[in-house]
């Protein structure tokens, strides 16, 4: 599955360089319209994080927004647009003194009950076999934002996510 | 997903030769990890050194594959770089398998 990355996204990326202009503050942002797929995700995630080095933006910070961003495009994908629905969202970044702004669009399903999971980390339990495979992604993005919050309006999803440059 | 594996003293180390391990390539992963692990015996040490990138479904794969293994097996990890370490050490699953720092630090590894 090496170098499987680089398969174009059939949908226009505006990304690095075109995207780098001013938000309603005068910070630095960004807009990405990519197919919820899980080929659509890496493309995205791809070109945010180019775009975040290109801002200055650390190693460990980058880091931290491709696994908070992952994991919630991966939601996208699968619960909003699941099965054989397709669909394009949208992913805007804006940079502020304080951290990086995330709003996460789509028109695919709701989130079931209209709210985000509670995000716990599964019981890990001693023996081998009862070890948890799933239910990290929520803990990850709660443990890395200082805000998140999820509307429904109109037939839209929107997440709104803030990872902040300084944590702990 | 391209799986490489070799016996080095009493442990199979299995690399990944693949930059992500990630929603796309999770089940591939755990499909090719089975494979691999079918005729290993003892402790098997998962390199993840070429590896930069894993999410929660790659995660879930690492943690399934583990389950694979027979009784008297155990699965380590090696050589994790910054973006994976952080996603064992978020999630605590950093306390659930062992991790060796490289392939060096293999106690019997260097051997002969």
């Amino acid at each position: 599955m090496t170098a499987q990355v680089g398969r174009p996204i059939p949908v226009k990326a505006r990304g690095a360089g075109l995207a780098r202009t001013s938000g309603p503050a005068g910070y630095h942002a960004a807009s990405f319209v990519y197919d919820a797929t899980e080929d659509g995700v890496r493309c995205v995630l791809r070109d945010m994080r180019s775009w975040l080095a290109g801002m200055g933006l650390d190693e460990d910070f980058c880091g931290t927004a491709e696994i908070a961003l992952a994991e919630a495009l991966n939601n996208v994908a699968e619960h909003a647009y699941p099965g054989d629905a397709s669909g394009t969202a949208q992913v805007e970044l804006r940079l502020t003194p304080e951290g990086c702004e995330f709003d996460l669009t789509d028109d695919g399903r709701p989130m079931p009950g209209l709210s985000l999971p509670a995000g716990q980390l599964p019981p890990m339990g001693g023996r081998r076999e009862a070890q948890p495979e799933g239910g990290f992604g929520w803990f990850m993005i709660r443990t890395l934002s200082d805000r998140l919050t999820y509307t429904r309006k109109a037939g839209t999803n929107h997440v709104h996510m803030r990872l902040p440059f300084s944590r702990g | 997903m391209d799986l490489s594996s070799t016996q080095s003293g009493l442990y199979t180390i299995i690399t990944v030769n693949a930059l992500r391990i990630d929603s796309a390539a999770a089940i591939q992963f755990k499909d090719a990890m089975r494979a691999a692990t079918d005729a290993a015996a003892g402790t098997v040490v998962l390199d993840l050194g070429n590896v930069g990138f894993i999410d929660s479904s790659g995660l879930g794969a690492v943690v399934a594959s583990m389950k694979q293994l027979g009784a008297g097996q155990r699965l380590d990890l090696a050589a994790l770089t910054p973006d994976v370490a952080k996603v064992f050490r978020l999630t605590r699953m950093d306390e659930i398998f062992k991790i060796h720092d490289s392939l060096d630090d293999l106690p019997l590894a260097k051997a002969g």
